[in-house]
């Protein structure tokens, strides 16, 4: 887990932040929170696979907060979770319990400080799978495991907010994620120019023609940071992290080989259940919510993992 | 309305407008889907148009401030902006990558292309098994003979030097099997056709002929496009083709290395056969020489033309292959004979 205090800011409130998952979508929350706040995030353990570990850990941050940060505002961001597409009912089920311990964390310091902001990470993919124009009005359809668990969550935190005086919520439904993150999950673009560099084989669950909407992690980052540190008021329907433009595996395959200048290996798994398209209406999508171009974000992310193989 | 017994298909359909001088045609285009989307939803026949693309090419009218007013008003309207004029191809391209639909249709912004007339192309590009059928003008389009001959010769020229039967029917108004579309648009290069690209994709190609008028060529008596434009589109169109005569150049080579032996050995006889002061001196020799090096070269430029095509095919983008599927085409055939 990570924290950082923003303190001293004109017009905004004193912050204890929290940022538990600091991955593909996490890394970039922090880098954001850190450029914004001026102050660097902190880490502190917290085990993920010790239940008594992590009640001691809330226990002493508790304490904490009540003894020493009841006039400022308290931000607990979920962007952790190993689970995807894949994940089992058992994986996504502890992910669940996870996220009900930190919602209950926040629901018993809302009244130890001057307000709680919970922050969480869901996933529109898992949400939306199968369903293309998707617009406010559409109703998450999860087919799997992991979209199950993480309407779940969604629920789960709702309802805490709906009942906890002093806890207020805002959850973020991001599409495709791509980046680099040294500690986070590679997805397809990752996946591709890694493999690419390596002249090793990438196999992609999908067939050219399947349609996702990608966006690029550090949009995501910079976007929930502002929220964050603004002190953000909640709101009452999840705010969907997409570009709005869809585009084909086939146009990535096209992206990187053009960027790498070389041809890929690739391996089609064209599975039946992940080869329909998804898609998200422009109108839908927050109109602060700015995102950078495929081709610009593909370059970013060659960068970040050219750099990191030096 | 539909009987409950109805096999429901499911297909979707993107209408990409590229925009460059749309302010008094725009509202009423988009009126006119308007009409067509709502009867599609009454229907209930599970086809829909899902979104139309109105793709601003840096417009020297009021056309972008409408575009966007337009996407406001319309959640199914999306607004996209180029950074600058890149002309209607690179803008229809640009609309067709950012579109999800099953089926792509793209038209021009000035109701020459009626909206009314996209389900005809569906149910046409359904029953006869095409991947994309093109809009073929009954008429002469654009009200002037020069115009419409010169556009109907060119067509005729390409065709025969590129050896593509499709090319005289390429138009703007045009429905594309939506994975082709895409797949097309996201390896055509700066200097590619669409349409020469689309053909790297699939050979089911057909058209429906109608009734189309370019009134705004008409009534202003000038066309969207300059002289020089059209020269551009014409040339862009013949070299990111195959041409047919690269194939030939190999064999037009061989032959004339063939003529050349066979030159040069009957040069050759007559020396010999000949009187002695009815041939120049050395001319034989010469002769001999120019013709065999001059076949020889033919031919090994033909080897070279060969390659180079082949490598500027591969910078343009041809694919190895490409798998389409084309299950839902049946049930979506049943779904259109009901509807009628």
């Amino acid at each position: 887990m990570k924290y950082l205090l923003a303190s001293d800011r004109p017009g905004q409130p004193d912050m204890l932040v929290m940022l538990f998952g600091s991955g593909t979508t996490g890394g970039p929350i922090a880098s954001a929170l850190e450029r914004q706040s001026g102050q660097k995030m902190r880490t502190v353990g917290y085990d993920w696979s010790s239940q008594v570990a992590r009640t001691d850990a809330r226990s002493d941050m508790t304490a904490c907060v009540g003894a020493k940060h009841r006039n400022r505002q308290v931000a607990i961001i979920w962007s952790a979770g190993r689970s995807g597409m894949g994940s089992t009912t058992e994986a996504m089920d502890m992910e669940v319990s996870l996220v009900r311990e930190l919602v209950d964390f926040a629901s018993d310091l809302a009244g130890l400080c001057a307000g709680v902001q919970f922050h969480l990470l869901s996933s529109a993919g898992a949400m939306f799978e199968g369903q293309a124009f998707v617009d406010n009005s559409t109703a998450p359809r999860p087919t799997r495991p992991y979209g199950v668990g993480k309407l779940a969550q969604e629920e789960y935190l709702l309802a805490a907010a709906a009942r906890v005086n002093g806890l207020v919520c805002t959850v973020y439904r991001p599409s495709s994620v791509y980046g680099f993150s040294p500690d986070g999950r590679l997805g397809l673009i990752t996946s591709l120019l890694r493999n690419g560099v390596r002249h090793t084989c990438t196999r992609i669950v999908g067939r050219k023609e399947t349609l996702r909407d990608y966006v690029y992690s550090d949009d995501i980052g910079r976007f929930v940071a502002d929220r964050v540190m603004a002190g953000a008021l909640p709101n009452d329907q999840p705010l969907l992290l997409a570009s709005g433009k869809s585009t084909t595996i086939g146009e990535i395959v096209n992206e990187v080989e053009s960027l790498l200048n070389k041809p890929l290996y690739l391996q089609y798994d064209p599975r039946p259940d992940n080869s329909d398209p998804m898609g998200f209406r422009p109108s839908a999508i927050p109109a602060d919510f700015l995102t950078t171009d495929l081709c610009t974000g593909v370059r970013r992310v060659a960068s970040s993992l050219q750099a990191s193989l030096q | 309305m539909n009987s409950p017994t109805r096999p429901q298909a499911r297909a979707t359909i993107s209408i990409v407008v590229p925009v460059y001088s749309g302010e008094q045609y725009l509202k009423d285009l988009v009126q006119a889907v308007l009409k067509v989307r709502s009867d599609l939803a009454a229907d209930l026949c599970g086809i829909s148009i899902e979104e139309m693309i109105l793709v601003d090419d840096a417009a020297r009218d009021g056309s972008p401030t409408l575009v966007d007013a337009l996407a406001a008003e319309y959640p199914w309207i999306v607004a996209l902006h180029m950074s600058r004029n890149y002309g209607q191809h690179a803008a229809t391209v640009a609309g067709i990558l950012h579109s999800a639909g099953d089926w792509v249709v793209t038209m021009d912004e000035d109701l020459q292309h009626r909206p009314e007339r996209i389900m005809d192309l569906l149910s046409h590009a359904v029953q006869g098994r095409s991947d994309v059928v093109y809009a073929r003008p009954l008429a002469k389009v654009h009200g002037g003979f020069w115009r419409d001959a010169s556009s109907r010769g060119f067509k005729r020229l390409a065709s025969f030097l590129t050896g593509d039967p499709n090319l005289p029917n390429y138009n703007s108004f045009r429905l594309i099997r939506g994975s082709i579309a895409r797949a097309a648009a996201s390896v055509v290069g700066h200097d590619t056709y669409f349409d020469v690209s689309l053909s790297w994709f699939t050979l089911r190609v057909s058209c429906l002929e109608m009734a189309m008028h370019d009134g705004r060529h008409v009534e202003e008596g000038k066309s969207g496009y300059s002289l020089s434009s059209l020269l551009g589109h014409a040339g862009r169109l013949i070299f990111s083709s195959h041409l047919r005569i690269l194939r030939w150049s190999i064999f037009l080579g061989l032959f004339v290395l063939l003529l050349a032996v066979l030159g040069g050995v009957t040069l050759v006889i007559l020396r010999l056969t000949s009187p002695p002061d009815t041939i120049v001196s050395g001319w034989t020799s010469i002769a001999v020489l120019v013709t065999l090096f001059s076949g020889l070269i033919v031919f090994m430029l033909g080897i070279i033309l060969q390659y180079l095509s082949t490598l500027v095919l591969k910078a343009h983008g041809k694919p190895n292959y490409f798998i389409v599927d084309r299950t839902k085409d049946d049930l979506l055939h049943l779904a259109l004979q009901s509807r009628q």
